[in-house]
Parts: C-alpha cells; structure tokens; sequence
C-alpha cells in the first residue's frame, strides 16, 4: 500500500512540476539595423511639371497654380426653393356611383403653378440629384390609384416623369419620389418662367374588396417639397445677389516653420479670377490676411478693398471660354515678400461677390454649370534663388518601440552627403524636451563658388550613444521631437538650387538589446 | 484532463508493475495490458538548458545558446512524445496468436536549419559577416491521435491504423533562399518558403485531416536460438487534411537598406500593408500527404549471459534523422537485464544511453536512459527516455 501512494505521489508531483511556468523567456542579442536611408531633391519633393530651369540655367523656377476658393451653383442654390400643393376635387357628377376595382375615372386633373425664387427667372434647371418628399390626404371612401405626370420633367431619355402612388382610405400617406438626374423645362412652352404643370390620372384601386363609391364633396389634396437637392445646371435670368464671406485657406505644414530671415530672389504671385459662370459679377477683396501664432498681416495691394468688374463666361456649344482677371503681386507693387518669410499657416480672403450687378442684362440667358464654377486661384512663380537665416523646422515623430523589446544600449549612426547649399543642423529631444544628442548634428553646406553655385558636395558622419535611461523614456513616451535648423552659408549670397542637388542621407543602427517572450 | 489521462495511463502501468490486480486477473485470463513511452528532446547544437528555458521561462544565457559553429553547418533540434496504450487478446487455444488493440498519441516537432539563422535569431547579425543560407532549413509540429487495430501471429502481425489529425505543420525554404547580413546595413533577402498548417478543432472526433496507415511486424528467432531480429512498419498509409489547411507560399527578394523617409513617416500604413502581403491562405481542398511512418529494426545475438544488439529507426516526413544504435546487455541470474548502448542520429549526434529490464512470466518492463549526460542539462544536448510495461494475464 505505502509503495503505491509513494509512486502515485511521485508521479503526481513530477507532472505538476511539468506544468509550464508563466515566467518569460528572454534572450540578449546584438543587432545592427539599417534604419533609414534616402536621396532628396527637388525633383523628387516637387513634381518636375512643377519646376522650370532658369533661362540662364542657373536654378531652377517653381511655378504652380492653387484654387484658393470656388462659387458654384450655390450662388443661385439657396434661392430655389420649389414647393407646391395640388388639389383633385372629385367632379360632384360621380357621387353614388359603385365604381368598380380597376376602373378609370375618364376626367384628368391638370394644376399649373408659377414659382417665386427671388428675382430668379429659371427658363431651365437640371439636377445632379432632386428627391421630392410627398403627402397625401384623400377623404375618399376607398383606395384609389394616381397617376402622376411632371409637365417638362424630363430624363437622359427625354421622357416626361410619370408614377403612380396608391392612397389610402380617408388616410393621410407620405412618401418620396426619386427625380435624380431630371431636367425641368420651366417655360410652358416658351411662355413664361420658374413654371411647372402636374397631370394626374385616377382610378379605382385593385385593393378594395368592394367597389368605390365617391362622395359629393370628396377631395384629394398632393404636397410636394424638396427633401433634397443639387443643381447640375440652370438657365435664364439667375438674379442678383450678394455674397458676403471669408475663405480660410489652411496650411498645417507651415506651423513647423519659423524663420529669423527668408529672401527669395524676386518671386512673383498671380491671383487669377476665373469665371466659369454665365453671369457677370463684381468681386471686392476686403481684405487678405496671412496668420501665423500672433502674428497677423494684411496684403498691400492697390486692388485690394477695390471693386473688380468680371465678366461672364460664354457657352458657344462645342466652346466654353472662361473669363479670367489676373491681378499681380511682386515686391515692387506690394508687401508678398515680407508676408512669405512669416510663413504663414492660415490664409484668410474676405470678399464680397454681386452677381449681376447690372441686372438681367443677358435677355434671361445666364447660365451656371457646376462643372465650370467661379474661381480664386493663387499663380506663384517662384525663382529657387534664396537666402535665408535659421529657417527652424520642428515635427513630432511617433515612435513605438517594440513591448517584448528591452533596449539596453542603442547607438546610431548617421551619414549625410550634402549638395544643397545649407547648413543643417538638428536636435533630437523626448517629449519631455530633454537633448537626445549632448551637441547639435550639423550637416554642412556644400561648397559653392562666389555666385553661390555648387562645387563640391560635403559629408558628415555622426554616432550617437543612446543610454538605457533615455531609451526607457523614450519607450514610455513613444514620442520623439525633432529640431531642424536650415541656415545660408553666408547673409549675402543668394544661393541658387538645381533639381539635380541631392541630400543622400543613411541612418542605422546598433542594438543591444533583451528580447522577451512571454 | 490532459493531467487526469496522464495520471490514469501512468495508474495502469502502476497497476501492471505491482501485478496484485487479483480480481482483473481472475476476469481476464488471456489478456496482456501494454504501454510504451517514448520522449526524447535534443539539439545537435544547444544543450539542454536551452530547451528548459524556453518551456519553463528565464534567461538564455550564452552557455545556453551553445559553442559558436560555422554558420552554414546545418543543424537539428527537436523532439518527440510518442505515448502508446494498448491490450493484447491471446488466443485461448495457443496462446500465441491474437488481436491487439492500442491507442497511441503522437506528438513531434522538429527544425532543421543552419547555425547562422539560429545565431541570427539569438545572437543577432552584429558578428555574422557571411550569407546565411535558408536550403534544407524546414521544420514540423505534429499531434496526432491514432487507433491500431490488427491480428498477431508467432512471428508476424499485420493491423490497420486510423489518425486523427489534431496538428499538422510543415514548413520549408527554398534551395536559393538566403539572408545575406554580410554588410550589416545592407540585408539581401531571397526567399521562397512554403508553409502549411492545419489547426485542431473544438469537436473531439470531428478534425480537419484524418489519416489511415498500415502496421507490419515480422520477427524471427535463428535454430541456434542465439540469433533475433525484428523489423516493423508503423502506419504506413496516406493523410488527407479536407478542410482549413492555411498556406503561405511567396517567391520574393529585395534589399533592404532602410525605409525611404515616406515609407518611415507612414510606418503603420507600410506595415500593415507588409502584413496583409504575407497573410496565410485557407484552402478548403482535399490535399494527401504522407503519414510520418515509422521503420524501425532491431537484431541481437545472445553469447550465455551477454547479448549484443543494434537498430536503426527512421520517421518519414521530420527532421529527424535516423537513428542506428549498438549495444550490449548483461543477463544475470536474475531476471533483471542490464545493458548500455551508443546512439547516433535523431536530433542528435553521438549518445551513450543506459537501459534496465525486468522480465517474467507475466510482466516485462524496460527503462532505457538514451543520454546519460542528460542529468547535466547544462552539458548535454539530449535527453531521451523510453518506459515499456507490458502485463500478461493467463
């Protein structure tokens, strides 16, 4: 007996110290690993359409186009508003007669109605998308079927709308009618304007049980409303109006920039109109504000606050010309020059827009197509000829370190082969602002002769030791800050850039580290 | 319930050794009760402490992790539970032919690969100045479950086996595939690997393979009665995995130097994107494999109280490399067997193995130690332990 429960014990306590521990396997390794490496220039940061080499092909021009703003059909949107009501009276000639199910009443009900919208005189209007929400209400002592057709509705097909709706007994029912893509004629047939004619069809509905007897004072009553809407294109007399609004033109990029002092050689800025819009139009710029942090500065320019006369644009069928105002800003005619070295990180237009200002002087033959709207674009033309002291650049990187990584030691290794003509230098912090690295890295300028033109590139190496304390912040905080500091070789020159300058740079590094498997 | 079944199995073989079962034995005149326990671990590089670590926890120190070898050497480490239970009817006529019946639980997992993806992996690539070549690395993780069925004669028995697959996991790189690490920053990487697995299911009986084998043992005895062979086949037969079978297989190479700086600034996107990429397949398709059979023979010739012995075993489909082993035993007056042999092959490289048996007419039982060095764990790279039981009821 005692051999048996010393051999049952002794197996019991050999499987139970079988039984695997929640401790975790952990192992020291030695790594190196190439973290980063890359080639800049500008081709490669800037699509090469973008950028023109100088005619003496000594630097190369940045040339783009920016929508700053656009006014499309919302300038007429908000004032057509269609809502409407018809009423069928039941001719009193049909009280107490049993119709039966499926029958045809042989009397139509045609309602015509003339809409308000403004001054607005619509001959035509097209819709990307129209939902009608609809509501019936009939006193009829059975359910009847109505056939509902839109006068001057018409689809890609050229067909009127038609549909049918079943109403209920003495019952008040709603429901929405798809109108996506329709294109309403409004004139009556050259006649008139904003006009619209409903026809409805009635008959006895097939889901009675017995037959419909009218009543001598019985009445349907149909409200339309639009539920939802967007203009495609629309036609006539559009109206006057008067926006008053301010554009806010963002640019996040430029809140990790500051600058002691930035000189571009001679840049030029365009600010074009361009009026897709068959209306013609007065454009004021009130005033246009560049924002950084605290610092606020208006655009001095002799059109700002002034009234701009803009033309219409034209719709020649297979033809469609815009028409374009370009307004010019330099260094000679306003303050750009000192606005772009704030590098601002809001840009905000006030401008007030009168259509019409003249009123319908097109005969009802203004037009708006939501493909060709009314644009605010911003032309640069920027030499890349430039000078400039302490240009900082400071970004947060998200760095999550590996959980079943323990770092113990961490050294990394840097190489930049310089071609720009910029020194560079950068600081590594934790996001408690501590320096990661005891001295600056600084990446030197090429070498450039006395014009500034690139002679000879130059590298520099750096190795940065990272200790078990800071790289446990680090892991805590996963956050790490970087500090750029771009400067000119020298406040004089200003310097030329080629899309052809390169900035290799490599980083990798050394690891010692504990891996952890839990 | 894993620790109840291994207890009840260990509670039987109790039973069996103790041979005091009266009241079975009195039930069931001519049934013998058998079990073998096969467990077996071992590297051909790192010792035992190695494994113990990574199944209990702690820290793998650099004695763990094995003497530095040359960096293409190919080595194995793996290892094998092969748990059987069985009973044997004896014809009552002449008692020596029957039908037997066994359950068997089969688990094994093998790796083969070069020294420098295991120093890769342990050491890092800090020190490693060469490309480490992927050929001939693969690797399996097996459980499976399997009833023997068959019909014993004096020298031969034939039998069935029907798997059930609880695990399947194969795995292997291409003959071209390489990590080029000799410029630490600059990693050249060329592979093509093609993996397979197929997971267990919630449902006791319904699995996502089943398997149907062939058992075939021959054994013989020379007229001299001096001379014995055996030569056995176990589970020769087909797998079919039907349903789940996860596969990865991609043909790539690139050189990787560092991400360029988008890449870096949108390093979940990139990683996710390197993730989906590499996302295993599920096949719902009938696939036939190979079972991991086993051929295993053994020959001994006995001189008086001296016997000398040897064997080979091979496992189809595993890393595992076959085994030959020779050896002696001392019979004394008793009926206690001593013997010692000398292994080579598995997962391992040269063993000395101890192993003791007790015979009588009823009950037979045998301990065979495979590596001595293993009560070192620091010092050995295998540990093998084979436990045979067999009671007889006549």
């Amino acid at each position: 007996m005692f051999r048996r429960v010393y051999l049952l014990t002794t197996i019991l306590l050999i499987l139970l110290s079988c039984k695997k521990s929640r401790n975790s396997t952990s192992w020291n390794s030695f790594f190196s690993i190439p973290i980063s490496r890359d080639t800049f220039n500008l081709n490669k940061l800037i699509s090469q359409d973008k950028l023109y080499l100088s005619n003496d092909g000594t630097h190369v021009v940045f040339k783009d186009t920016f929508e700053l703003y656009r006014i499309d059909q919302s300038i007429v949107g908000d004032d057509i508003q269609i809502e409407f009501t018809d009423t069928i009276i039941v001719p009193s000639i049909l009280a107490g007669v049993p119709f039966p199910q499926g029958f045809q009443l042989p009397n139509q009900f045609s309602e015509n109605h003339i809409f308000s919208f403004k001054d607005i005189k619509l001959k035509e209007i097209q819709f990307d998308s129209l939902i009608f929400d609809y509501e019936i209400e009939s006193n009829v002592n059975g359910k009847l079927d109505l056939n509902l057709t839109i006068d001057g509705a018409f689809n890609e097909n050229a067909q009127n709308f038609n549909t049918s709706i079943t109403t209920d007994v003495q019952k008040k029912i709603t429901g929405k009618l798809n109108l996506n893509n329709y294109r309403f004629d409004f004139t009556d047939n050259g006649n008139s304007f904003n006009h619209l004619s409903t026809l409805f069809l009635i008959g006895v509905s097939t889901e009675n049980n017995e037959e419909v007897i009218f009543g001598s004072d019985d009445i349907i009553t149909i409200k339309f409303k639009i539920s939802k809407s967007k203009i495609s294109s629309a036609k006539g007399y559009l109206g006057s109006n008067e926006i008053n609004d301010t554009a806010k033109i963002k640019i996040p990029f430029m809140k990790k920039i500051a600058s002691n002092n930035f000189e571009l050689n001679d840049p030029k800025f365009e600010l074009i109109i361009k009026n897709g819009i068959g209306i013609d139009a007065q454009l004021k710029l009130n005033e246009i504000g560049f924002n950084k942090k605290n610092i606020n500065q208006s655009l001095n320019h002799s059109s700002i606050n002034q009234n701009i006369n803009i033309n219409r644009a034209l719709d020649l069928g297979n033809d469609f010309q815009y028409s374009v105002n370009n307004l010019y800003f330099n260094s000679d005619n306003s303050n750009i020059h000192q606005l772009i070295g704030i590098f601002p990180d809001e840009v905000n237009i006030d401008y007030s827009v009168i259509s019409n200002p003249l009123g319908n002087q097109s005969g009802y033959n203004d037009f708006i197509f939501n493909k060709h709207p009314l644009s605010l674009n911003l032309g640069v033309n920027i030499p890349l000829i430039q000078n400039f002291d302490s240009i900082i650049y400071n970004d947060t990187l998200d760095l999550k370190i590996p959980e079943n990584l323990e770092i113990k030691n961490a050294n990394i290794k840097l190489e930049f082969n310089n071609e720009f003509p910029c020194n560079c230098c950068v600081n590594l912090r934790l996001s408690s602002g501590d320096l990661i690295n005891s001295s600056p890295i600084c990446i030197n300028s090429a070498q450039t002769d006395l014009l500034g033109n690139l002679m000879q590139s130059t590298i520099s190496q750096y190795e940065i030791n990272i200790g078990n304390d800071v790289l446990d912040k680090l892991q805590n905080s996963n956050k790490l800050i970087i500090d750029l500091v771009l400067t000119s070789p020298d406040s004089v020159t200003n310097f030329p850039i080629l899309g052809i300058q390169n900035l290799y740079y490599s980083i990798n590094m050394d690891l010692n580290t504990d891996i952890k498997l839990n | 319930m894993k620790y109840l079944f291994l207890i009840l199995f260990f509670g039987i073989q109790f039973n069996c050794i103790g041979g005091q079962a009266d009241s079975i034995q009195k039930r069931v005149e001519s049934i013998e009760l058998y079990s073998s326990t096969n467990f077996s671990i071992g590297s051909t590089h790192v010792p035992l402490s190695f494994f113990k670590k990574n199944y209990f926890g702690g820290f793998i120190n650099d004695n763990d992790k094995g003497n530095n070898n040359y960096i293409n050497k190919i080595q194995r480490s793996g290892l094998e539970l092969d748990i059987n239970i069985g009973i044997k009817i004896h014809n009552s006529k002449n008692n020596i032919n029957g039908w037997y019946f066994s359950i068997q639980n089969m688990i094994t997992n093998g790796l083969s690969y070069r020294q420098g993806l295991f120093d890769l992996i342990f050491r890092g690539n800090n020190n490693i100045r060469n490309d480490i070549l992927l050929s001939k690395t693969s690797f399996h993780f097996r459980n499976h479950q399997i009833f023997h069925f068959g019909k014993f004669y004096e020298r031969f028995s034939l039998g069935l086996s029907l798997g059930n697959i609880l695990q399947e996991v194969n795995g292997n790189f291409g003959n071209n595939d390489l990590i080029g690490v000799s410029d630490p920053y600059n990693w050249d990487i060329v592979v093509n690997p093609n993996f397979e697995l197929v997971e267990n299911t919630s449902n006791l009986l319904n699995k996502n393979g089943n398997s149907l084998g062939l058992d075939i043992k021959y054994n013989d005895i020379s007229k001299s009665n001096k001379f014995k062979y055996c030569l056995e086949i176990r589970n020769l037969g087909l797998i079919l995995l039907h349903k789940n079978i996860k596969k990865m297989n991609y043909d790539t190479s690139f050189i990787y130097s560092g991400l360029a700086l988008d890449e870096l600034s949108d390093i979940s996107n990139f990683s996710n994107d390197l993730t989906n990429n590499f996302e295993p397949e599920i096949i719902n398709k009938n696939q036939w494999l190979v079972t991991p059979f086993t051929i295993k023979a053994d020959v001994l010739y006995q001189l008086e109280k001296i016997g000398v012995l040897g064997g080979v075993f091979f496992r189809n489909n595993s890393q595992y490399l076959p085994m030959s082993y020779m050896g002696i035993n001392y019979k004394n007056h008793t009926k206690i067997e001593y013997g010692t042999k000398l292994y080579y092959g598995g997962y391992n490289h040269l063993q000395w193995g101890i192993n003791a048996s007790y015979k009588s007419k009823r009950i037979k039982s045998e301990l065979n130690l495979q590596n001595c060095f293993s009560l070192i764990p620091s010092l050995a790279t295998s540990f093998g332990l084979l436990l045979k039981l067999s009671w007889k009821i006549t």
